[in-house]
């Protein structure tokens, strides 16, 4: 009966050994995932900001709202219809990038583009449904109200400023930064500008193989 | 003199402005709702002297700027520019997501294809006319 007992200390040392042995190989194994995030260029891990519930409507004055990011990648574009440049230029190269990645197994059919529209004064549904098909029919646009796009902007850390251009015009100054958000409502990338289509690709391609061996 | 300005036309090079040269042109056609376009160009200066681009102008656009798209803290700002500088055996490049020629008011349809004509004014009695297609998207 005395056995057991004195053999504890070697049960608890052996215990402690494997705990350690176990943390050991958890905390290399964590090290080795924070080194392989590293790695992956624009890939903001381990704590990537979260979508937070959204009102917006879309150019069928639909509501547009958490549910229609979930479960999907998206890229997420701000702008507005009276960009002559990066926002065309922007949206030519993400119909580019959209049309080439259908076929790839992660962004797959359900893969979207969104583009926000920061000048609602401006933008209706209906000009904005115009304006994003243009670029590609599967496109979306979402605008709201100024005070729901600046709640949702905020979270993002997207700033968008009128600036007045003349006596009776405006340009808004915005953020040209393409957002990556994820299947679980992770933001896990800003792609910033100089874009091309095959940057926009291979970082979809890296991201998001990167989330998936992650699960 | 006219003879010149058409070849140029046609081989979508135009020379004057004392050897001020504007290729590769092109004109963003506006999207659906929208009254804006971009033209991005290449200018040279194969001349011997400094140009000073003071003006640019259409004739198929109520107004013609030149613009900047900055980019600063994730931000892009359109601002004006006052002018261009071209030394000789120097160069300017308009591009989209950078400094572009920004069109507003057009006074005729944009359809692909049509030509647009946009003319730099190098001082007050010294001009250069260059035609430059829509496109709906940029060439690669």
């Amino acid at each position: 009966m005395q056995k057991p007992f004195r053999s504890t200390p070697g049960l608890i040392a052996g215990t402690l050994v494997v705990i350690a042995f176990g943390a050991g190989v958890a905390l290399s194994y964590l090290h080795m995932r924070q080194g392989d995030a590293a790695m992956v260029e624009g890939l903001l891990w381990p704590d990537p900001p979260i979508v937070s519930p959204v009102h917006l409507l879309d150019h069928d004055s639909a509501p547009f709202t958490l549910d229609r990011l979930r479960g999907k990648w998206t890229f997420l574009f701000f702008g507005f219809t009276s960009c002559p440049d990066i926002c065309p230029t922007t949206l030519e190269l993400l119909a580019r990038a959209h049309d080439d990645l259908k076929t790839h197994d992660r962004y797959g059919a359900a893969g979207q583009v969104v583009f926000v529209s920061v000048d609602p004064d401006r933008d209706s549904p209906e000009i904005l449904r115009a304006y994003v098909q243009y670029f590609h029919e599967d496109f979306i646009g979402v605008t709201a109200a100024v005070e729901e796009l600046e709640d949702f902007t905020r979270e993002l850390g997207v700033l968008f400023m009128k600036v007045p251009q003349g006596s009776d015009d405006y340009s808004v100054d915005h953020s040209a930064g393409i957002f990556l958000i994820d299947p679980d409502l992770r933001v896990v990338s800003v792609i910033t500008p100089p874009h091309s289509t095959n940057t926009i690709v291979r970082r979809f391609d890296e991201i998001s193989a990167y989330i998936e061996s992650s699960l | 003199m006219i003879m010149a300005v058409l070849l140029a036309a046609v081989s979508g090079k135009l020379t004057a402005c004392d050897g001020l040269v504007a290729e590769e042109g092109w004109v963003r056609q506006p999207p659906p709702g929208s009254t804006l376009a971009a033209a991005y160009v290449e200018l040279r200066n194969i001349g011997t002297t400094t140009l000073h681009i003071t003006g640019i102008r259409s004739a198929d656009f109520n107004s013609a700027m030149l613009h900047e798209t900055l980019h600063s803290d994730g931000q892009a700002r359109m601002r004006l520019l006052d002018g261009i500088d071209l030394e000789p055996n120097s160069s300017f490049r308009a591009t989209p997501g950078g400094r572009h020629i920004m069109l507003s008011g057009p006074t005729k349809p944009l359809g692909e294809s049509v030509s647009i004509e946009i003319t730099f004014d190098c001082g007050p009695d010294s001009s250069l006319t260059a035609y430059m297609p829509v496109r709906r998207k940029a060439p690669k």
